[in-house]
């Protein structure tokens, strides 16, 4: 037995309610569509004006300017550890060459003190996994 | 005040320029590398060829040895 469609009450049996909410709904749903749209599309052109400084890309000479300002402040304090480097170095160059020739036990007892204080000081630091490093 | 080493002159200049050519390039190589660059810089001020001998046994040798590691394996990724 098939369902009869074409008849005046749309197939539907003689107790069955009336399909109102449903008429409802099929009737408002093209309407708030057609309402909801325009307003989306002003909300979205809203949306695309506020953040539209900070979500473009930013100018090509603004980019440069900022690359050259990073450069420069690598190079300057590149320079700065280079200098203080320096500074140091020669301290210690003039301990070491007077303590060769003044104290020669003093220089010896530095010298294999120091490559052991290396070695500690590398076997206590984490390794690649506690420094959060991969491979 | 009486000279303590028998050592002349020049050879005292020559130890200094040898001391600091060696602890400027350690430092700058191991900046580079991103390696404790104050320790062998400073270390390299102090001795020589120590701290060559040992940067080069520490860092730079392994440094290679795992680059080269690094290449085959993604050679033979590439390979398969």
């Amino acid at each position: 037995m098939t369902n009869d469609m074409t008849g005046p009450d749309n197939g539907r049996k003689p107790g069955d309610a009336p399909d109102k909410e449903g008429r409802l709904k099929a009737e408002e749903g093209p309407v708030s569509a057609e309402i909801a749209l325009p307003e989306l599309l002003a909300g979205l052109e809203r949306l695309d004006r506020a953040y539209d400084d900070e979500a473009g890309p930013p100018p090509l000479g603004m980019l440069q300017a900022r690359l050259i300002a990073a450069s420069e402040r690598h190079r300057r304090r590149a320079l700065r550890e280079w200098l203080l480097f320096w500074l140091v170095s020669l301290f210690i160059l003039g301990f070491s060459l007077l303590a060769i020739t003044s104290a020669p036990p003093v220089y010896w007892t530095v010298q294999g003190l120091v490559p052991i204080a290396g070695i500690i000081a590398a076997a206590m630091r984490p390794g690649r996994k506690g420094r959060g490093e991969r491979r | 005040m009486k000279e303590q080493s028998s050592m002349p002159l020049w050879a005292w200049a020559v130890l200094a320029a040898v001391l600091m050519t060696q602890g400027a390039l350690l430092f700058r190589d191991a900046r580079a590398r991103g390696r404790w660059h104050w320790f062998w810089g400073l270390w390299g001020m102090t001795t020589f060829p120590l701290p060559t001998v040992l940067y080069l046994l520490l860092v730079v040798f392994p440094e290679h040895r795992r680059k080269r590691k690094e290449i085959a394996e993604k050679d033979e990724k590439i390979r398969k």
